[in-house]
């Protein structure tokens, strides 16, 4: 049994940032295991620009991103143990590691941080009915082939929902000389950002359905068309609308799910919601000493915010090794009407880090212009309001320790309310 | 007069902004919600750019990450990117080094976003 103060599962952006926190803040014995061959998480296919606005006040890539963090960390001396899997977590922080040369490892943490990203929805969890030929893949499996292994998928292309991937990836398969019919988006409005709708379709004509989807696929061995047609109000496909378009490929772009195996393993707690870990102030999960950050307690649009995140988890486990005392006296925090979710879930006032806390929300629909309510048990702390609020863009709301602590506050909701619109909480 | 249609991305608010032209001048902008959108639509018309990211060749087989030091015109994505198709690197090579020079006559290189050893 080898044993070690921190071990941090997951060489993405999150287990990068967080590795490096801690080390800064003291903590010598820290090891980070990811499965890859080499570090960065999903960042080397992203290989677009975007990157580090928040955190570096420049534009980078996400491999330019990623060797950031990647050199930092090589610099302090972090110990990182390459293609190898962490297969199992238990709740007294006990790990079993595999890789080719030293087989199976036992490993005992005193506290670990899990950042094990999330992975994409398949075909399977949305339904399309059809034969299952080839040419269907998720936007990330393609952005992987033509990025990472240099080839090229397919030639005429149709995808799937409008999350980021699926659009970063039109512009990319239409660069490299492939003809991208259109993209399909269920939703009446788009799922990804503004800025990738106008440089990845506009630029290049690519059209964007709204509230169009797939019902069916055809081809046998491999991808020869597909029948989209127009949803109504409750998105069931209109079938006077059905329409042939053919292609080779289809590219699903339909959303990520934290990867959280390892955390049900340890009987971590899960929010039913984000499908991720529920967390405290300091990232830390409901079992003491584990913590968690970046895409597998919730999905992020910007990597800036999981660096930020991370670097909190970084702290919070620097704390927990330094006293040992668990988090106790938790306000909840919890999501009203117009809020799809909020992390943290628990906060324990009395040991938010610099004075301030912040909070990661989503609404459930864009609205042009809200006012936010921040509601505790013991009244109201503050409204806000937000204009051009859209689910696919994070919420970033601040709170100071002073509005929190001290208060005997036992729960805390976060809710929208349509500026104009009636009272509806 | 020709008009065009500018989708605003500096905030989420995507203002669509209205430009008039006549020839290569500008008429008129409306439907701007802010001087920031005003800004962004005059360059969008008048000489739109783009950073090109994209791949190359690597004699040791796969690929490396790339992209344009800074933005080149957009009419000249497709060019470049013909440019740089048959463009082979020999590793070692880091991020930030300059993989090809000048591309079309833009006189802005293409460096490596990634490393390969
Ligand atoms: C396919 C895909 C494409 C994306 N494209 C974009 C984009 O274009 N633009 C953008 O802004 N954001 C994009 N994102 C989101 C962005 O990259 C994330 O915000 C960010 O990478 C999250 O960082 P992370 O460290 O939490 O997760 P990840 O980057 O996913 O890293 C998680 C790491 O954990 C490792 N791991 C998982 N389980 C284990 C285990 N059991 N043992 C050892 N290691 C393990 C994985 O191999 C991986 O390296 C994308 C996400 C995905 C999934
Ligand atoms: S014009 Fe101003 S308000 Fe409108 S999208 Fe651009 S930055 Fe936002």
């Amino acid at each position: 049994m080898i044993t070690k103060e921190l071990v941090v599962i997951g060489g993405g952006p999150a287990g990068l940032a967080a590795a490096i926190e801690a080390k800064k803040q003291g903590i010598k014995d820290v090891i980070l295991v990811e499965r890859d061959v080499r570090l960065g998480g999903i960042l080397p296919q992203c290989i677009h620009n975007g990157f580090g606005l928040h955190v570096f006040k420049e534009e980078l890539t996400g491999p330019e991103y990623a060797d950031r963090f990647v050199k930092e960390l090589e610099e302090m001396g972090i110990e990182v143990m390459l293609d190898t899997m962490v297969i199992e977590l238990t709740q007294d922080k006990q790990i079993i590691a595999v890789n080719r040369d030293k087989g199976l490892m036992h490993i005992q943490a005193k506290a670990v941080i899990l950042t094990m990203g999330c992975r994409e929805r398949t075909r399977g969890a949305i339904n399309i009915p059809g034969f299952r030929p080839s040419g269907i893949f998720t936007a990330g499996t393609a952005q992987r082939f033509v990025n990472i292994e240099g080839y090229m998928p397919g030639k005429e292309i149709v995808i799937l929902g409008s999350g980021d991937i699926g659009l970063i990836m039109a512009r990319r398969f239409t660069l490299e000389g492939a003809k991208v019919k259109c993209v399909a988006e269920i939703m009446p409005y788009s799922n990804g950002l503004t800025r990738n709708v106008v440089q990845c379709l506009e630029d290049y004509d690519i059209p964007l359905l709204l509230s169009h989807t797939v019902v069916d696929i055809h081809g046998k061995d491999r991808v020869e068309g597909v029948t989209i047609a127009e949803v109504d109000k409750n998105f069931q496909p209109i079938h006077s609308t059905e329409k042939y378009i053919s292609c080779d490929t289809l590219l699903l772009s339909v959303g990520l799910i934290p990867e959280n195996e390892l955390s049900k393993m340890a009987d971590i707690k899960i929010d039913n919601i984000t499908s991720g870990p529920v967390v405290n102030q300091r990232m830390e999960t409901s079992i003491p000493g584990i913590f968690a950050c970046g895409n597998v307690v919730h999905v992020h649009d910007l990597v800036d915010f999981v660096t930020m995140e991370s670097q909190l988890a970084g702290r919070g486990a620097v704390d927990y090794l330094k006293d040992k005392i668990p988090s106790k006296k938790h306000i909840t925090v919890s999501p009203g009407p117009g809020i799809g979710y909020v992390v943290p879930q628990l906060i324990d006032a009395e040991k938010i880090l610099d004075g301030k806390q912040n909070f990661f929300m989503r609404s459930k629909k864009p609205m042009e212009k809200a006012r936010l309510f921040i509601e505790s048990d013991k009244g109201q702390i503050r409204t806000r309001i937000l204009q051009h609020i859209k689910p696919s863009e994070m919420i970033n709301i601040e709170l100071k320790k002073e509005e929190l602590v001290n208060k005997d506050i036992k729960s805390l909701r976060f809710f929208l309310q349509e500026e104009g619109a009636t009272d509806e909480k | 007069m020709k008009s065009k249609q500018v989708t605003c991305i500096i905030c989420p608010k995507g203002c669509q902004i209205n430009v008039k032209m006549n020839g290569n001048e500008i008429v008129s902008i409306e439907n701007y919600d802010c001087k920031r959108g005003l800004e962004y639509a005059k360059n969008e018309v008048l000489d739109p750019r783009r950073i090109l990211t994209t791949t190359l060749k690597l004699s040791s087989g796969r690929v490396l990450p790339v992209r344009t030091k800074d933005p080149i015109p957009k009419k000249y994505l497709k060019k470049a990117m013909f440019e740089l198709k048959d463009v082979v690197i020999t590793p070692p090579i880091k991020v930030g080094d300059v993989v090809a020079k000048d591309v079309v006559g833009t006189g802005i290189d293409v460096i490596a976003t990634g490393n390969a050893k």
